[in-house]
């Protein structure tokens, strides 16, 4: 069984509420620069863009990773950090296409979406629907 | 009380350039709630009746709520409270958009503004430290130029942004401040305020956590409240049509007012409804505030004139002071007033209010029916003269022939321009009414008239008089004991439902939420507030507590204007509405008449504790609130009861 978290930029209305929640679960505290789900906002026209890690087949993170921290579940698919392997070389966040890896800084290691052990808050708190979880079973 | 919060409070002096930090324990920060209630008491404390609001000695205040950065449902507003250069009395504006997040982020929960700077200065506040910086070359530029600007001298990604247009570099007092391009700060020309200052911004950024005491019990209340906000009628009805889908059943009540009120509807108000910008394509895309789930704010653009012309918005209440008040009723030309008043920097509803107002001296000869537009054109003062609205919105911005006087609100301006003028300038307290006909709404006139800040709903909004929603309907059913009361032309009960509201209104500016999801729709309650506030910070706090901190920031900001040397006269409302009856076709005698209002005023001191002769709050209800200063400051004596 595989999922995704699916995004909707036109439906995106700005509200972060995505970046709160992802960094309350994962880091106790309400650090959106943290959150492993990035909105980035124009506000001059309002416009706002979710971005997430799509989990992908032949993930290019995976690859860059020179030290094999970054693993896929062979189960679900899900693409993860092992926090206590990672070096902090940064590699991964310049292979991400989607620059869906962040960096912590003050703990040198990279973050990433874990799909929150399946049950992602950023889809549960989105009011918009511009982030919305996907389950199948084939796959797609 | 166990110290688990400390506000800290970022102390700015722009004369001397002198940079400071206060922090404030959680006993007296919780006091006054640590948001807006704080900023009012340190407002109170660092001001004199002498201050002058220009003054630079008149300190401007940013208070982002005390949940501000967190994931509970609206919490992303900031307060701001000065003297007010239009009232010179107490006021607070509440703005939305992303800037009051930004400054917590940089490390501070409070920042006092004071001083003038000697050139034009952009201030930066982050988490390494405080710049000023010239800003020369921003002085002069619209909201927007000078916004988009300053992102890119700064280059700092993710940095918000709060700025002054021209208004309020010329210092109209009915200036506002827009931060993240499109929410405003806008009544009572705080914009001036920081005009005087010399201040064209204040850009925050950092990267500061906002931590909660036990986030499993606040990921718990906020769920709640999520909940609650998703499963509220209201709520959605906002998500769709903005504040703006207001309009169509304001004016099927007679509620709209119309024509510088001189009635409560038009005879189709589609064309200025959200309705109509959500189907006919005028929303370009919805927007919300930081952690909002309602979405009420909008961005627009004009379909069939103007090209080019987009803006956040429009509101309710734009639409109602530059629409229906200005008898402006087409779509695109509504759209553009909207985005002049965005862009330069002017509050909406105190610029349709100044123009209506200068199209029926036109009208009734106390103005020439045709004016200089200051730059060789001319211009018709002809109710719904679109090129007239316009015009005068940016006369006012710069202060052009008849705009400088307008710029100075409609009560200054009737005091110039003379004769029976005042008695359509509608405002009370010298602030310009907002967009609800009181006539037809008696608990909306006697929160109008008690409100510090002058005639708006921005104080009490006891929308629940209307019975509109359910949850609305079930609050009056607790407050008055029947649902019955839920009618908003009767008088019975009302100054309990007024008192609720303003204390409630006084615990969401605190907490940083917004009135639309606890007051307009009811989805929070204060009992959920006060388990947001215990989960948050550690502390453990009822609803009744609630109440009593909001009494406590309520009297102390009634204090201020009594220090001012305001009383029960000035707990009134503009001329028009408390004397000329409102045409309607309900078969209703609308007016709030001396004797009726006075009647609500009564019982509504007798429930405050508060001298029913002079409305200044008794000695004794001060001091069981803890606010022995006050009754110095008051010049109350100790037999004073
Ligand atoms: S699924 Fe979980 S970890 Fe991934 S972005 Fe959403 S909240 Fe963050
Ligand atoms: S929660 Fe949804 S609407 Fe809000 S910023 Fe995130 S993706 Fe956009
Ligand atoms: S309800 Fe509207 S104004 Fe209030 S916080 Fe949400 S988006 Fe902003």
């Amino acid at each position: 069984m595989q999922s995704r978290l699916l995004t909707e930029t036109v439906r995106c209305v700005g509200c972060r509420l995505c970046e709160m929640a992802c960094s309350l679960k994962h880091e106790s505290e309400f650090a959106p620069w943290l959150s492993r789900i990035k909105v980035d906002r124009t506000p001059r026209t309002c416009l706002a863009v979710p971005s997430v890690c799509r989990h992908c087949a032949d993930a290019p993170c995976v690859a860059a990773c020179p030290v094999d921290a970054i693993k896929q579940s062979p189960a679900s698919d899900v693409v993860y950090i092992d926090a206590v392997e990672c070096i902090g070389c940064q590699q991964c966040l310049d292979a991400c296409p989607y620059h869906c890896i962040v960096f912590d800084s003050s703990r040198g290691v990279a973050l990433k979406c874990d799909l929150c052990n399946g049950d992602p808050v950023c889809a549960r708190v989105c009011p918009s629907g511009a982030v919305a979880f996907a389950v199948s079973e084939d796959g797609e | 009380m166990k110290d688990t919060y400390t506000v800290r409070v970022l102390k700015i002096d722009l004369t001397t350039e002198d940079v400071s930090l206060d922090e404030i324990g959680t006993s007296e920060a919780l006091k006054f709630f640590g948001g807006r209630g704080l900023a009012s008491c340190l407002l109170f404390r660092s001001t004199t009746k002498e201050t002058d609001p220009f003054g630079e000695e008149n300190p401007l205040i940013f208070a982002p709520g005390v949940l501000v950065g967190t994931c509970v449902p609206t919490a992303g507003r900031a307060t701001v409270v000065s003297k007010s250069p239009a009232t010179g009395m107490f006021m607070k504006c509440s703005m939305g958009g992303h800037w009051g997040a930004g400054l917590r982020h940089a490390g501070y929960d409070v920042l006092i503004v004071r001083g003038k700077a000697s050139r034009p200065t952009l201030l930066t506040v982050t988490n390494t430290g405080v710049q000023f910086r010239n800003a020369s070359t921003y002085w002069g530029l619209d909201v927007r130029e000078a916004t988009s600007k300053i992102e890119a001298d700064l280059a700092i990604p993710e940095v918000d942004i709060a700025c002054i247009g021209p208004a309020g570099e010329r210092l109209s007092r009915i200036a506002a401040i827009s931060c993240s391009y499109y929410h405003v700060a806008a009544r009572g020309g705080l914009g001036a305020v920081m005009g005087s200052k010399n201040l064209k911004a204040i850009a925050v950024h950092g990267r500061v956590p906002v931590k909660v005491a036990d986030p499993e019990r606040f990921w718990a209340v906020s769920e709640q409240a999520r909940t609650s906000v998703a499963n509220t009628g209201r709520c959605k009805f906002y998500g769709e049509y903005g504040t703006a889908g207001v309009v169509v059943g304001a004016n099927a009540m007679e509620a709209l007012p119309t024509q510088n009120f001189r009635a409560g509807s038009v005879p189709d108000a589609y064309g200025i409804s959200g309705q109509c910008l959500a189907e006919q394509n005028y929303l370009v895309r919805r927007e919300s505030c930081m952690a909002c789930s309602i979405m009420c704010k909008r961005y627009s653009a004009t379909r069939n004139a103007y090209p080019g012309s987009e803006a956040g918005g429009p509101e309710y209440e734009t639409l109602a002071a530059l629409g229906s008040g200005c008898m402006l009723m087409d779509t695109d030309a509504v759209l553009k007033a909207n985005e002049l008043c965005n862009i330069l920097g002017l509050d909406s509803i105190s610029a349709g209010s100044v123009i209506q107002w200068a199209f029926e001296c036109a009208e009734r000869g106390v103005l020439p029916p045709e004016i200089d537009d200051g730059v060789g054109g001319r211009v018709s003062l002809k109710w719904g003269d679109a090129h007239a609205v316009h015009t005068l919105i940016e006369m006012i911005a710069y202060r052009r022939g008849l705009g400088d006087v307008l710029a100075e609100g409609v009560r200054r301006a009737a005091q110039t321009v003379g004769g029976d003028s005042w008695k359509w300038a509608v405002e009370a307290k010298g602030l310009e009414q907002s967009g609800v006909e009181t006539r037809m709404a008696k608990a909306y006139a006697l929160a109008f008239a008690t409100n510090p800040r002058g005639p708006d709903h921005l104080y009490g909004q006891p929308m629940a008089e209307f019975g509109f929603s359910p949850e609305g309907r079930a609050l009056v059913r607790r407050l008055a004991g029947d649902e019955k009361f839920a009618n908003p032309i009767i008088t019975d009960h009302k100054p309990k439902l007024v008192a609720w509201h303003e204390e409630c209104f006084a615990m969401t500016d605190s907490l940083g939420l917004c009135s639309r999801a606890t007051l307009s729709t009811y989805a929070i309650t204060p009992a959920m507030m006060a388990e947001m506030l215990s989960a948050a910070l550690g502390v453990e706090m009822t609803e009744d507590g609630m109440h009593e901190i909001a009494r406590r920031v309520i009297n102390l900001e009634r204090a201020f204007n009594m220090r001012e040397g305001a009383r029960r006269r000035d707990d009134r409302l503009p001329w028009r509405v408390m004397n000329e009856v409102l045409p309607n076709s309900k078969g209703i005698r609308a007016i709030n008449s001396e004797e009726e209002l006075g009647k609500m005023l009564d019982e509504y001191y007798e429930l405050r504790g508060w001298d029913r002769e002079t409305g200044v709050p008794k000695a004794s209800t001060l001091r069981d609130l803890g606010l022995d200063e006050v009754v110095t400051d008051l010049g109350l004596t100790a037999t004073d009861s």
